[in-house]
Formats: structure tokens, C-alpha cells, sequence
């Protein structure tokens, strides 16, 4: 039996560079920038102070306040990307049958902030008599739970957890769960609010994020030659994910199709990518080979591209290695280059960028890319987007500890 | 003011800050479920504050066994009252 079409139906993004799908959409197109210098937090004694901070965001705009009050920030992202997703949609819960709806969101730590605020006070009360609710605000499940609490979705309700790949994985299983049958729709994505003292400080001392704390807009620069790390940032994506005949059933929107998925490990490093790329390599062939197309099917790569000069200098190597000589003919950018990198919500702000760009058909640009290294010569789209005719495009996720996945969209034809 | 008032005060209080209301409308017989929309986070966040506020313990099976909020009022009044010393 033939396995169902997966198509995307509806988006809510949240980003540093615009609250809203349409707002980041533009933002994105134009290369600006949500990066900045850190303002949430004093960061005395951390070397690192750019952040890429989503600063226009009021959570009880999109969730009741009792709700909004009981929650850590990154189900805030969670919830609000939902309710801007399900209304993007169309789709009326009260006809479904909510059994088969599911929630599948990526996150890579879970309530961090309320955590830390809680050992905060524990320390300077000298006392563990916590907050009674800490357990359900930290743990990292509460946002899919919260998420089909709130809608009343009763399918599979599952939070993955693989650092900046959650994402990517968390479209990707939903993807594959509709083809299995389990569900008929997913509100699918990934979130993140990491910005928090320890958590921005265990970054900065694992001496992966920038130092460019005097130009922090242009902080985030894949694979420019003088990249120096990533900027750590926050925000979200949801995507709703239907059957296509269930969409088709409903005259639903039909942003692009998903066609392709894969995941592997590179078995290698905790923090580090292969150096050959073959994990990534591999995880982009087995997405090609899932979508049942060939690699000269591509026309764009969102890559992972974070602005380490490890990632982005094994990300080329591998593309080059599944492409060949083409590679050089396919435009590839970075969304992080203009977002930081919001590590869970990461691939699925990505998925939704490609969704976009087939809709649009346009190619949004890496920013701050300047000096050219010469490991990575490829087309990385620099300073300023464009339009091209974009029918099948793949999006890159590797996360630390070698968790990677791979995405593949197309523009959606009957 | 007697030691009972003191508790009820205070006792309504919280619960105003907890239910969003204001003390004025808390009254004795409101039903915490019911009158004052307190579901089980809410509960134990006030659980704890009171706890905090009159330096006692509410065990589970009082925190199961208060419906009103003169039960609250009752149960603290009764384990703050100063003891005869012996």
C-alpha cells in the first residue's frame, strides 16, 4: 500500500528577528539581523555577550494567563507557535477527531530558566523547600504536553531531545509517524529559551559561541572566513503537518510537501563533527534516497550552518561529497546567520524557512558572510537573498553528540 | 484582634492573591474548587505559602480533606494555637 503525502498546512514562528510568521518571513528575505548585545541578564564573567533575544513577546497574547503564568519560556514559544500555526491552518479541532492529532516538539534543555531561578534562590535562601510545581515546569516533556492539553489532542504526544537537531527530528518523526498511519495531523516543530546565566555561561565556556561582543550583529557569520562561533538565541516553530488527502478533504492551505527524512549518528565526538562529514553526508543521501528522487533534484540547502569553523567547514565538505560537482550550482544559506543559533527550535524554524521559500520561491540570503575560506567555497547566498524556482530543497540539522537529520520539502503538485 | 481573626486575614489573604480576587470577596463558605477556581497547582502553591506564612506543616490528608475556606482557617487556627505551658 502506498503511504500517505505529507503535506504542511500551516506555520507560527517565533524568532529574534520577528514574532510571527510573516514578520520573520520579511525580516528574513531583507537579511536582518536579531542579534544583539545581551540584555537579559548582567553577564558578569562571561566571555561571551551577543545573544539573539526575542524581545517583542507577550506570552498571554496567545495563551490564557493562569497558563501563562504556570509555565517556563519555552513552552510560552510552544504554545504561541501553536495557536499562530493551528490558526495559519484553518483547521477546526472541534471537526477532527482529536485521537488522531498529535504533538511532536523538539527541545534540547527543556525549562531552564525556572530550574535555574529555582537553585538561584535555593542557594541564596540556604534552603531546598522548593516551588511546589518545579517538577512539571522544567521538565523538557511540558511543552508537547501543555500544548495538547490546551487543544485537547489526544495522539502522540512526545517532546525529542538531540541539542540542536530536536527540531529537524521533531518534523521529521511526525512526518514519519503520517506515513505510518498513527495520525492523520501533527502539530509538529521545535523550541528553545536558553538564555539564561548558566546556560548562556556553559556555552561560552565550551568556547563555541562568538566573542564579536563590539559588532554583535555581525557576530553570527557561517562560513565566513573570520566565523568565530555561533550566537546562542531563543524562539520557536510549529508546523502543522496533515495527510494530504485529509488537507485536500478541508481546502486546507498547502504550504510544500514533505517528501524526505533521515537520521543517523556520526558515533564520533559529544561536541565535534566528523571531520570527513560523513555522518552528515550520509544523513543528506539517505533523505534523498527516502524521497525517492535524485540528487540533481535539488535546488536549495538551508544548511546547518552554524558559524563554528568546525560545522561549517565539514557541512561543505559533505555537501560536496554528495553532490559532486553540482554543489557549486546549489544555493545554500543560513538562517542562523540572521537568528543565532536557537539550538532546539533550530531545525524547525529552518523547516519552516524552507516551506517558505518554496512558497515564495525565493532564496533567503546568509548575512555577514565577508572574507572567503578556503574550505568553504561554496554559493552561500551572501548579504542579499533572491528569487529562484525552487521545486525541491533539503534542510541540514546536525546536532552535538552527532545527532543528525536531514529534511526534504518540495512545492506541492497534485 | 483574637488569634482566629489573625488567621482568617491572613488565610484569605493568600488565597485573594492566589485566585485573583479581592479579599473582600473571599468569603468563609466559598468552596476552593468551585467559588475560588483553585485546581490542584493551585492547591499546593497555597499549601505552601501558608506553610511558609505560619511555620507549620499541612500534611496530605489535611491539604485532601479542605473543602471551604473556613476549613483552611479552622485547620491553621487550631495547630497555631499557643499551648498552655506545663
Amino acid at each position: 500500500m502506498r503511504k500517505p503525502r505529507v503535506v504542511i498546512t500551516g506555520l507560527g514562528i517565533i524568532a529574534s528577528n520577528g514574532v510571527g510568521t510573516e514578520a520573520f518571513w520579511q525580516a528574513n528575505k531583507k537579511g536582518i539581523s536579531g542579534t544583539d548585545a545581551l540584555t537579559r541578564f548582567d553577564p558578569r564573567g562571561i566571555d561571551c555577550t551577543v545573544a539573539s533575544e526575542v524581545n517583542d513577546f507577550d506570552p498571554v497574547q496567545f495563551m490564557p494567563k493562569d497558563v501563562a503564568k504556570r509555565v517556563d519560556r519555552f513552552v510560552h514559544f510552544g504554545l504561541a507557535c501553536t495557536h499562530m500555526a493551528l490558526a495559519d491552518s484553518k483547521l477546526d479541532l472541534n471537526k477532527e477527531d482529536k485521537r488522531r492529532v498529535g504533538s511532536i516538539i523538539g527541545s534540547g534543555l527543556g525549562g531552564l530558566l525556572f530550574h535555574e531561578e529555582q537553585m538561584m534562590l535555593a542557594y541564596e535562601k540556604d534552603t531546598l523547600r522548593l516551588n511546589p510545581i518545579c517538577v512539571p515546569r522544567i521538565t523538557p516533556n511540558a511543552v508537547s504536553s501543555h500544548i495538547a492539553i490546551q487543544y485537547g489532542v489526544l495522539g502522540p504526544n512526545i517532546v525529542i531531545s538531540t541539542a540542536c537537531a530536536s527540531g529537524a527530528h521533531g518534523v521529521g518523526e511526525a512526518f514519519r509517524k503520517i506515513q505510518c498511519g498513527e495520525m492523520g495531523v501533527c502539530i509538529s516543530g521545535g523550541v528553545e529559551a536558553p538564555l539564561t546565566p548558566f546556560t548562556f555561561a556553559a556555552y561560552s565556556n565550551l568556547r563555541v559561541v562568538s566573542r564579536r561582543n563590539d559588532a554583535p550583529k555581525e557576530a553570527s557569520r557561517p562560513f565566513d572566513l573570520n566565523r568565530d562561533g555561533f550566537v546562542l538565541g531563543e524562539g520557536g516553530a510549529v508546523l502543522i503537518l496533515e495527510e494530504l488527502e485529509h488537507a485536500l478533504q478541508r481546502n486546507a492551505p498547502i504550504y510544500a510537501e514533505v517528501i524526505g527524512y533521515a537520521s543517523n549518528s556520526g558515533g564520533h565526538h559529544i561536541v565535534m563533527p566528523d571531520p570527513d562529514g560523513a555522518d552528515a553526508s550520509r544523513a543528506m543521501s539517505d533523505a534523498v534516497k527516502d524521497a525517492g528522487i535524485s540528487v540533481n533534484d535539488i535546488d536549495y540547502i538551508n544548511a546547518h550552518a552554524t558559524s563554528t569553523g568546525a560545522n561549517d567547514r565539514c557541512e561543505t565538505k559533505a555537501i560536496k561529497t554528495v553532490f559532486d560537482k553540482r554543489a557549486y550550482d546549489i544555493p545554500v544559506s543560513s538562517t542562523k546567520s540572521m537568528i543565532g543559533h536557537t539550538i532546539g527550535a533550530a531545525g524547525a524554524i529552518e523547516a519552516a524557512v524552507c516551506a517558505l521559500a518554496i512558497k515564495d520561491q525565493f532564496v533567503p540570503p546568509t548575512i555577514n558572510y565577508k572574507d572567503k575560506d578556503p574550505d568553504c567555497d561554496l554559493d552561500y547566498v551572501p548579504g542579499v537573498g533572491r528569487t529562484a524556482n525552487l521545486s525541491t530543497v533539503l534542510s541540514n540539522s546536525f546536532g552535538f553528540g552527532n545527532c543528525n537529520a536531514c529534511l526534504i520539502f518540495s512545492k506541492f503538485k497534485e | 484582634m483574637d488569634h482566629y481573626t489573625q488567621v482568617e486575614q491572613t488565610v484569605k489573604e493568600v488565597l485573594a492573591k492566589q485566585s485573583k480576587m479581592d479579599v473582600a470577596n473571599i468569603k468563609s463558605d466559598a468552596l476552593l474548587a468551585e467559588d475560588l477556581r483553585m485546581d490542584s497547582f493551585g492547591a499546593l502553591e497555597t499549601a505552601f505559602e501558608l506553610e511558609e506564612k505560619f511555620a507549620i506543616q499541612i500534611p496530605n490528608e489535611a491539604l485532601a480533606s479542605v473543602k471551604t475556606v473556613k476549613d483552611i482557617v479552622d485547620y491553621i487556627a487550631e495547630q497555631t494555637q499557643e499551648k498552655p505551658s506545663t
